[in-house]
Parts: structure tokens; sequence; C-alpha cells
């Protein structure tokens, strides 16, 4: 147990002073490993869990799915969501940070990354907004509100990697997260439309379009939802597991970029390269967090956790609480996926103590830390957004998220109360 | 000597894009026969798991090379200070001495794979050879976290968040 507090607080100050987080987590989980076995358990259970990870077949749902994303993301898709969402929703008013937050969500269904979402999104929507007099405020916190939904409509970088830590069906987590994920959308919706009511001059109306430009504007975008049906429904119905769901998919975004001529050899070679770094990033951190699980276990920390929480009295949704408190705490330090690697292997152990279901959590961890990249002081989906939009001050964007943090908390708490909105399809499923 | 390292870096580039590219079109390809045509590509699964371990060991050194490895920038205001570059120096040698160690246990995990002939499950491919590519890509990780960054344009590993 104190072993394991001490690697604890090791990762986390090596973490911190800039050591890549594979690195940090590798390191210290083989010396605390070998600190209790010896040197050659250490360096063999290294080396087995590298191939392990290397050699497993469901993991190589994590390049698939992420080329697909690339793949559609750098071919244009998301200005014909736009043009599709603005046509039926432009002229009202706030239309457009409403026909923004579809287009996020829309994109999410092809794109597991939220800053990738918020990136792709500045460049497509924003230069609208500001056309037709949207405030910065408003028009950029959409675009950082909106980006958050990648990590929670499926497919989801963030939930393939909590599926692999926890050993969970990354299926099944795709599927629970369409419920939560459409009514993050619903809330952001509301939102704009209570700002845009309250506040009209940060959001005028659009023009509005007539019935043929409304049925042209769909022209782009049906091959991308017969393709998002065509996986997630497979996965649905028990078709495909989600590795070939992840083939299929990015094998048809080819098919779909090649036949409607959006690729060239240079995007061809920069999708390609840009998924396999991603790639080689991924499991070198899953390398880091698998061992450190391993040491989680072996150190006695995760059943200390355990015995304090028992003795602590607390009960199951207080500990929740205290979770997600933990976590959105965090948010304010570390980005999403160093949180994610780091505390769920501690905090799974007490999760299914308590009788939780591990998908249920996923989903509400993910959702936290959704929030976490949004908030200040390091809201990542701001930085992106920053970067791309430098005349936007960091107060405007951060202002204009004040809603949207609002209507997120106020899903978790829901999503927490009544887990059957995330299980309710998975257990059709089952 | 660059010039060397730019031509091993681009011949990299061409196994990543086309390990990747096989990878997809296998997996499309076998799916389609499993389920639609009940003709499954045998041994697709184990084709599937040796090209990830191509990509995940050949494009180490790349991304070691371009400091793309995922990092908490939380304190970068004042590590990223020019005074500062001696730690960076550190944690260099640390990266480097982890890939290091992992190159070598994979030296001996060949040996050991050659001398048990550990092969994989469905086509029989020897283990050995794959464990000398992860040593070859370790080693190379470690040598690039000790010579300068080399910028990759196509590295934005921060979309995975």
């Amino acid at each position: 147990m104190t072993l394991g507090l001490i690697c604890l607080a090791a990762v986390l100050l090596l973490a911190f002073l800039r050591v890549p987080l594979a690195f940090s987590l590798m390191t210290v989980s083989f010396f605390g490993i070998a600190w209790d076995y010896g040197y050659s358990t250490s360096i063999t259970m290294l080396s087995m869990t590298i191939s392990d990870a290397v050699f497993s077949y469901d993991l190589a749902v994590v390049p698939l799915f992420i080329l697909m994303g690339n793949i559609l993301s750098k071919t244009g898709i998301a200005a014909d969501l736009f043009r599709a969402a603005n046509a039926y929703l432009g002229h009202i008013r706030g239309g457009l940070a409403l026909s923004t937050m579809v287009t996020c969500a829309g994109f999410s269904a092809v794109c597991g990354s939220s800053l990738a979402t918020a990136a792709t999104m500045s460049k497509v929507a924003y230069p609208s907004m500001k056309k037709y007099g949207y405030s910065d405020s408003l028009a950029s916190a959409s675009i950082a509100a909106g980006g958050t939904l990648g990590i929670l409509i499926p497919p989801s970088i963030i939930l393939m990697i909590y599926g692999i830590l926890t050993q969970t069906n990354i299926g099944e987590l795709f599927i629970a997260g369409v419920i939560p994920g459409l009514l993050g959308l619903a809330f952001y919706m509301l939102a704009i439309y209570v700002v845009a009511i309250f506040r009209p001059q940060h959001a005028p109306r659009g023009e509005r379009s007539d019935a043929a430009e409304k049925i042209k504007s769909l022209k782009g975008v049906w091959p991308f939802f017969a393709l998002f049906l065509l996986i997630f429904g497979g996965i649905y119905a028990k078709f495909f597991t989600a590795t070939e769901a992840a083939g299929m998919g990015a094998g048809f975004a080819l098919i779909i970029a090649l036949l409607q001529k959006r690729m060239t050899w240079a995007s061809f070679k920069h999708i390609f390269l840009d998924a396999s770094f991603t790639s080689v990033m991924l499991y070198s951190v899953l390398f880091g967090a698998m061992l450190f699980a391993k040491l989680v276990s072996f150190s006695g920390l995760a059943e200390g956790i355990l015995a304090a929480v028992e003795a602590s009295g607390l009960s199951g949704f207080e500990l929740i609480a205290i979770i997600m408190i933990i976590f959105l705490l965090l948010g304010c330090v570390m980005d999403s996926l160093a949180i994610i690697l780091i505390c769920v292997p501690l905090f799974v152990p007490i999760v299914l103590a308590n009788g939780f279901d591990l998908i249920w959590f996923g989903i509400i961890v993910v959702v936290v830390t959704e929030i976490a990249l949004i908030t200040p002081p390091i809201g990542m989906n701001v930085f992106v957004l920053k970067a791309t939009l430098p005349n936007v001050s960091f107060a405007a964007i951060f202002r204009g998220l004040v809603p949207f943090i609002t209507v997120d908390l106020a899903r978790l708490i829901l999503l927490i109360a009544v887990p059957s909105l995330s299980l309710a399809l998975v257990q059709a499923m089952r | 000597m660059s010039t060397l390292i730019s031509r091993l870096f681009k011949v990299i580039e061409v196994v990543l894009i086309l390990s990747l590219l096989a990878m997809v079109l296998l997996t499309f390809a076998d799916v389609i026969g499993r389920r639609f045509f009940n003709a499954p590509i045998y041994g697709a699964h184990d084709l599937t798991e040796h090209l990830m371990a191509i990509i995940v060991f050949s494009g180490l050194p790349l991304l070691t090379a371009a400091r793309g490895h995922l990092c908490v920038d939380l304190l970068d205001r004042f590590l990223m200070r020019d005074s500062m570059r001696w730690w960076h120096f550190v944690i260099q040698l640390l990266v480097a001495a982890a890939l290091g160690l992992i190159g070598y246990q994979f030296i001996v995990a060949a040996k050991d794979a050659a001398d048990i002939l550990e092969v994989s499950h469905e086509l029989l491919i020897p283990r050995a050879y794959m464990y000398y590519l992860f040593a070859v890509g370790a080693f190379a990780g470690a040598l690039a976290s000790l010579l300068p960054a080399r910028r990759h344009n196509d590295v934005h590993t921060e979309e995975a968040l």
C-alpha cells in the first residue's frame, strides 16, 4: 500500500515535470514492481505487457477508428454537414450556433477526438457565425463545447482507451455513449437557445433556405450517415465486433473519399502518417498504463484504497460523487487521457466492489473529462480554438462557455442519478 | 549523417503507410468475407496483429524524434524556459534509458523465442523475428531521444484527446 502510494506520487511528479506520460508510468511501475518482486520479474512483466498489447487483435480497433476519423475529417465532410444543418436551422434565432452543435455531433459520429472536432469546426463554422454578426464569445464557445461531443458520441478514442484498460467491451461502451451524447447535444442546443432569447444581439438570425436548397444540402452527407448506421447498427446488432466495425469504417471511408475524389496523394500520405503516429503514441501510453495497473494490483494499493473506502462508511453514490470531484479537480491540471490512464486503475476496484456497472462508470468518467476540456485553466479545447482563432481572447471564450459548463454539470448529475440513460441500449443489445 | 537519417525516416514512413493500408484492406476484406460470404481470410487476425506490431515499433523512433509523446504541459511556462534546458536533456536521457531497457529485453525475448520455437497462433510466424524488430525499434527510439528533435508535420498526437 505504502509502495503503491509512493509510486502514484512519483508518476504524478514525473508527469507534471513533463516526462512523457508513457515513460513516467513505465519507469515508476518498473521500479515499483522490482522493489517487491525483483528486477527479473519486473523486466519480464514489462516485455510481456508490451508484447501482449501489441499482439492483440482487439487493440487494433484504435488505429482503424483513428484512421476512419482522419479520412473523413480531412476530406471536407464537416463543411458539407454544416451546410446541411444550416439549411434547416440557420434561419431561426441562434440558428448558426445550433447548426454548429448539430455539425459537431455529426462530425463526432465519425471522429473520436474532441480536439480534432473543435479544430475542424473552428475553420468551418466560425467564419459563417462571424459573417452574420455572432458575438465572439458565443461563436467560439459553441465550437469548444460542441467539440467535447467528439469523445462521447461513438467512435471515441477515450472510450476505447477506457475499454482496453478496464477490459470492458468497447462495442458496448460505444452504444452506451449514444444516448448521453445525444442528451449532451440537446442540452447544448437548449443553452444556445436560452442565450439567443435573453441576449439576442449575440446570435442574430441567418438566411432562410428554400426546399430545393434543403434537399440539395443533403447530397454531400448521405454516404456519411449510411456509414454511421452501418458501423454502429452493426455493433448494436452484434453483427460486428468493435475491431471489425473499425475496419469496415476505415475501408468504407477510404472508398467514399476516393469515389468522391476528395483525396489527393498528399492528403493520403498525411492522413495515414497522422493516424500511425497517434496510434503509436496511444500504444506507448497504454503500455505504461497497463504496467501501472499491474503495480496498483501487486502493491496492494487497490486493496488499500478499497479498505479505506469501506472504513469511511461512505455509500455508493457518495463515493461516485467524490470520485467525480477528484476527476473535475484533476481536469483543471491534466488532460483527459492522462487522468483516465492514471485514475481508472485506481478507482475501478471501488466501482466494482460497490456493485456499479463499469460501462456506466466509463460514460460518466468521459462526461466529466469532457467538462475538463472546457474548464479553465487547462481547457484543451479552448487552447486549440485560441490557436486557430488568435483574435478571440481567452476571457471571451471562457465567458461564453459558462452556459455550456452549467448544462454539462446538470447532464452529469442526471447521468449519475439515472444509470439507465447509459445502460438501456446496452441492455437491449444484450 | 543527417541525410542518412532523413532517408531512413522516409523509408519508415513508407513502411507505416503500407502497413496501415494493408491492415485496413485486410480487415475490410476479412469482415466482408466472414460476415457476408462465410469465407473469412485464414490468418487475417494474425496478420493484423503483426502489422500493428510493425506500425508501433517502426513509428516509435519517428514519434520520439518528433518529441510527439503525450506530456502534461501544466508547468510549461516554467519548464520551457531556456534555463531549464538541462531538465529536457535529463528527460530525454530517461526516455532513452527506458527504451534501451525495452530493446535489451526484447533481444533476450527473441533468443528465448528462437530456442523454444515460439510462433504465432494461426500462421505459425516465428516470434523471434518480431521481437528482434521490437528491439531494433526500441533502440532506434532510444537513439532518436538522444539526438536533436526532428519536428514532423504529420505528428498531431494531441488529436487523440
